[in-house]
């Protein structure tokens, strides 16, 4: 089914800030690369009605007509895009970044035939489309900047804290935020950024994108990261004559440690503030004291194993260091093969850090069953349009062989494109590694921006990306072009920073998307108005900062809240899971974790497993967080400095409902005055269940052996809790 | 830990097998077909099972198989359906022999489909008729199954996950010592109370609700209702598992089957991803598609032990094909062309729509009779989904919606 419609994106501050994987499949008689002719052609341009505010479309000539790249947009583009870029399929990319567009346009359109628009084509098109845009001639009505209503402030802070810092605030930051607004909060956002617990959280969200995790012995893997540093850093012997005799816990830690440096070197670069786009430069590997010994060997009694240490840049190694892109544990994940020629580790490059689907440029996986069938796929036009693109960013990786060893005398393929990137070769490639050559050019390319606003969308906000086509639904076009709207401008914004990451995150948990409440339905109208009810309750469904927590954010937040006296130490089974990064004893990829192997998506829609998991939850750490509590003295006490055991329920109702509001705060993240129904209904169930313990007259509670005669009280609260936990606002963003 | 250890655990600590929430309704999931779709990652080599050319040598291309085409066997003496023998040096786990003699009756064999895409998206195609739809295991759940809140089992979608668009929530199974946790939830609070939080929790969720102003938001709040009034899971799930359970393909097929047979689900995929074999195609391919065929023995084994064998319905898949030839290190690459196996009582079994010649090249075929005819059709997996959705009854607003283009060509036989 083709999407059929036009559909409206977002106009900000004068020019277009749009992305989108496009699709034109028109071409078939299209012009030479770059030689267009430079005849004017009249539009009917005309203005789209619309709620919002409208651009004046209705020039009778646009001077931008006259110019070479109309051409080859009407023969090469307006299939899908329509001749005003109303979005026959659905609108082209315009943006404020000309040499991006350029880039874009050159790499990946039209799709499925991009050698068909070479670079001087593309530069021609884009500089149509950008004034074609200024003057104002294209269809595009402009649109509200914002789509949703924000949840009151303090309640985005709660959110916020807990995100990035994996906290709640403190009183001071409620009391900052209550008075300074959003200012303060914009301020706080930065303080909570400095913790090295935001660094952890941009580390976690990009072990979803690398998936290293997989190496580490705990995952069933033997080890051969570490095997391929020995040999390349002239290691002799088995690890263990040189670390000594180790159990197998430092045995795992030292592979991991190995697997882990890609993923430490990004939560460096986060932690000191660097140019995000150090994570695909830098000359150093990430070490601790256990890899470090791989690297520089010292006298075993000296080897620190028992103080594994912080992570630290490296730089004395064999292997060259290139950023993630050159670790073992990268390279190691996509293996080669002598026909295969490093292309998945490739794709896997577009994938991660260009925001390219290699295979959504069109073409078919043919057969490649000799050397002869492999020379073919770059000059057959089936192959070219993927392969044109992949294949010099395979050629960067001829140093390294099919486990990722690094052998720079390997000989390589003289049939394959040689190293390059964006339609440009490495031209000196024996005074530069290539793929440092290439690495860089990636790190500058605005899909490098584009690819990190995914990345940190997804995982920020627990949704995930659409990529659309001329294939997709209407109701998909819609929801990509929405998010689009937001995604596009934070892209610019995080380049205009040099690549702050932090700027770029505190822009995206202060948006509207990010604290929405509600939609302002006539702002989203603009992009949903041709759709059929179904249609629009589907786009609607999938917008605004909701989403249910993953298995590491639900046992942060029960650390969160217990102290660290987390739910595995009581039940033995739950280590595992507690572990951020560690799901593999199933708990985790019950609750719709990933567990690096055949679990590598993130189930993101409640089912009835992952409800039961709740509901056990609910009952075993409401009996920790009361206990915990509990066992402070009163004056220490977060929520039950006011708790008195002395007294009946009945006698102390205002202190409890104290108790309970300040509860949901903490576990809801929402403010509730004590007098309000919310409070009064839970208030109503502590003393309901009291009753009843009454009733029965148990002596002793399993909840850690509560007896004594405030028993009843003690469980009362810890049913209230109880029905806290298990609430959709404990384990939703 | 193994079913024995874990019901052990479960009477050591005193615990009785009870579902939080979901144990109010009694249930059986009742529909009139149970899906498995069966995924064999990386693009298997049909030719190395059901569509065998032996080891004729070709100018300049070498030989397809390393067997010859005498060794090439028949499901039955009555059979057109033609299969591969176990190499030699390869272990022979009597599986396809088993597969082809006990089942080939209700066994439709469609050599030649042509995929497209690369991996991931060709896997997404086969298992969906598209790569844009979701699967046709998260269309059966979304057509019979919209209250079963774990209606849908999954050991690793196809290439965009089983349903990337939300038309059925998915559940995953890791191993049943995870499960031992949840058959009880209430650990510390006496029955009664334990009602009366539960009925907190019901009533705050109704009215958080019906309080709630963004549409995602609402939307997940019915999930969560959805699940605590959908009928019970685990303690259900585990009184039907086996006492052992296997590892791999064959693990999932008993963890699936045990779903079904407790009506917990109507709906799964199976799954391993070792296929991709552009080295050593033999030694990767030979023993995988063994495990691939006896996970699916123990599907029919056990659907017949527990009685729902007449509702079963096998979708047996790859993202692709390999060679046929093989390269210069004995593997075999990627190629569009692969084949598809498809098990029910319902169809028209005991039969092979041959649309591969000797040389392992796609075959265009006429509507119905399936004959070769260069003015017919390749067959795709379009056409596949498009009967297979008329077989399962798919809801039709769902069918509207992820329309199919390609023509009846009368493949099932029903």
């Amino acid at each position: 089914m083709k999407a059929n419609f036009s559909f409206y994106l977002r106009v900000a501050a004068g020019y277009l800030l749009l992305t989108s994987l496009v699709a034109c499949d028109g071409g078939t008689d299209s012009p030479p690369a770059g030689s267009a002719s430079s005849t004017s052609s009249s539009s009917s341009s005309s203005s789209s009605s619309s709620s919002g505010q409208l651009v004046d479309n209705n020039k009778a000539i646009c001077e931008a007509e006259k110019m070479p790249g109309r051409q080859i947009w009407l023969k090469q583009c307006a299939g899908c895009h329509g001749d005003r870029n109303q979005g026959n399929a659905f609108s082209a990319v315009v943006s404020t970044d000309r040499e991006g567009m350029i880039s874009y346009v050159t790499t990946s359109m039209p799709l499925g035939k991009n050698e068909l628009c070479d670079n001087d084509c593309a530069t021609s098109v884009t500089d149509f489309l950008i004034a074609y845009r200024q003057e104002s001639c294209d269809d595009f009505p402009l649109v509200s900047s914002t789509l949703f209503n924000k949840r009151p402030i303090v309640e985005s802070l709660h959110s916020v804290a807990f995100n990035l810092a994996g906290r709640l605030p403190t009183q001071a930051e409620v009391d900052q935020v209550n008075s300074g607004g959003e200012q303060a909060f914009l301020s706080i956002i930065d303080n909570y950024m400095n913790e090295e617990a935001f660094a952890n959280r941009i580390m976690e969200i990009y072990g979803d994108e690398i998936q290293v995790e997989q190496f580490t012995p705990t995952h069933g893997h033997s080890g051969a990261l570490l095997n391929i540093t020995f040999e390349e850093e002239g290691v002799q012997g088995w690890w263990y004559d040189n670390y000594g005799e180790r159990d197998y816990l430092d045995h795992v830690n030292i592979i991991r440690a190995h697997a882990r440096e890609p993923l430490q070197l990004i939560k460096h670069v986060v932690k000191e503030g660097k140019d995000f786009r150090e994570i695909l430069t830098a000359d150093y590997v990430m070490v601790n004291n256990l890899n470090k010994f791989t690297y520089k060997p010292y006298q075993t009694e000296q080897f620190a194993y028992k103080d594994i240490g912080e992570y630290q840049p490296f730089y004395e190694t064999q292997r060259p260091r290139i950023g993630v892109l050159g670790t073992v544990g990268f390279i190691y994940k996509f293996k080669s093969t002598d026909v295969n020629r490093n292309r998945k580790r490739a794709y896997a490059i577009y994938d991660i850090f260009l925001d390219t689907d290699i295979k959504t440029l069109g073409g078919e996986v043919i057969a490649a069953a000799d050397a002869e069938a492999a020379t073919d796929i770059l000059t057959d036009p089936s192959c070219k349009s993927c392969h044109s693109v992949m294949d010099p960013v395979a050629s960067a990786f001829k140093h390294y062989n099919a486990t990722g060893m690094y052998r720079p005398n390997q000989k390589w393929h003289d049939d394959m494109s040689k190293p390059g990137f964006a339609g440009n070769s490495q031209p000196d490639e024996d005074n530069e590694e290539p793929l440092r050559w290439v690495a860089e050019r990636i790190a500058d390319d605005p899909r490098f921006a584009r690819a990190t606003v995914r990345t940190l969308f997804e995982g920020l906000m627990g949704q995930k990306v659409l990529r659309i086509n001329a294939d997709s639904l209407p109701e998909h076009v819609a929801l990509y072009s929405i998010q689009q709207q937001y995604l596009a401008p934070w892209a610019k914004l995080f380049i205009d920073s040099t690549y702050d990451i932090k700027a770029l995150v505190k822009a995206m948990v202060s948006s509207d998307y990010y604290r929405a409440a509600s939609i302002i339905d006539d702002s989203l109208d603009l992009y949903i108005s041709s759709l059929n009810d179904e249609q629009k309750d589907y786009v609607k469904q999938r917008i605004g900062g909701a989403s249910l927590f993953t298995p590491e954010m639900l046992a942060r937040k029960i650390n969160m809240l217990t102290d660290n006296q987390s739910w595995g130490n009581t039940i033995e089974l739950f280590d595992g899971f507690l572990d951020p990064i560690n799901v593999e004893n199933g708990l985790g990829v019950l609750y719709g974790g990933i567990d690096f192997k055949d679990n590598t998506e993130r189930l993101r829609d409640l089912n009835g497993f992952m409800l039961a998991i709740q509901e056990r939850m609910s009952y075993d750490v409401a009996c920790e967080i009361v206990a915990n509590e509990l066992f402070k003295v009163p004056s220490e006490r977060l929520y039950f400095e006011a708790f008195d055991l002395a007294l009946p329920p009945e006698s102390q109702s205002t202190q409890l409902k104290g108790i309970i509001a300040s509860l949901m705060w903490a576990t809801w993240g929402k403010v509730f005055d004590v007098n309000s129904d919310e409070v009064s209904i839970a208030y109503d169930l502590l003393l309901n269940i009291y009753q009843e313990n009454l009733r029965m007259n148990k002596n002793v509670y399993d909840c850690h052996y509560t007896s004594g005669s405030a028993r009843h009280l003690i469980m009362s609260m810890v049913g209230v809790v109880s029905y806290l936990l298990g609430d959709y606002r404990f384990n939703n963003l | 830990m193994d079913r024995r250890e874990f019901f052990q655990l479960l009477s050591a600590a005193g615990l009785s097998l009870t579902c939080p929430l979901a144990s109010r309704s009694a249930f059986a999931a009742d529909p009139e077909h149970l899906l498995v779709t069966v995924m064999a990652s990386g693009g298997w080599d049909a030719t190395m099972l059901c569509d065998p050319k032996g080891n004729t040598l070709q100018e300049g291309k070498g030989y397809i198989n390393p067997f010859a085409a005498n060794e090439i066997k028949s499901a039955a003496n009555d059979s057109p359906i033609k299969y591969a023998p176990i190499l030699e040096g390869y272990e022979d786990i009597g599986s396809f022999d088993t597969f082809f003699s006990s089942y080939y009756q209700k066994m439709l064999v469609i050599n030649g489909i042509t995929m497209s895409g690369s991996h991931a998206s060709g896997l997404q195609d086969a298992a969906a008729g598209s790569a844009a739809f979701p699967t046709i295991g998260a269309m059966h759940v979304a057509s019979h199954g919209n209250n079963l809140s774990n209606g849908f089992i999954s050991f690793g979608g196809a290439g965009g996950g089983d349903d990337p668009f939300g038309a059925a929530a998915i559940t995953r199974i890791g191993d049943i010592s995870s499960m031992s946790l949840l058959a009880q939830s209430n650990s510390y609070q006496h029955e009664t109370v334990f009602g009366l939080i539960e009925q907190a929790k019901r009533a705050a969720a109704d009215r958080l609700s019906a309080q709630e102003q963004l549409p995602a938001r609402r939307r997940a709040i019915g999930q969560l209702i959805n699940a605590s009034n959908s009928p019970a899971s685990v303690s259900n799930l585990v009184s039907y598992i086996p006492g052992e359970i296997a590892s791999g393909m064959v693990g999932q097929a008993e963890l699936i089957s045990a779903a079904f047979a407790s009506g917990m689900s109507i709906a799964g995929n199976l799954k391993i991803s070792p296929f991709d074999s552009h080295t050593k195609n033999d030694q990767y391919q030979s023993p995988n598609l063994q495990e691939v065929v006896a996970a699916v023995n123990k599907l029919w084994e056990m659907a017949e032990q527990y009685g729902y064998d007449d509702k079963l319905v096998v979708l047996m898949l790859s993202e692709g094909g390999r060679g046929p030839f093989y390269n210069t290190e004995s593997g075999k690459d990627d190629i569009n062309l692969s084949s598809m196996i498809i098990m029910s009582n319902a169809i028209a079994g005991n039969r092979v729509i041959q649309a591969t010649d000797d040389s392992y090249e796609a075959l265009a075929i006429q509507a119905n009779t399936h004959s070769a005819d260069a003015n017919g059709e390749i067959i795709r997996p379009a056409h596949v989904h498009r009967e297979l959705r008329q077989l399962l009854n798919i809801n039709a607003s769902l069918v509207e919606k992820y329309s199919i283009s390609a023509n009846d060509m009368g493949l099932l036989g029903t």
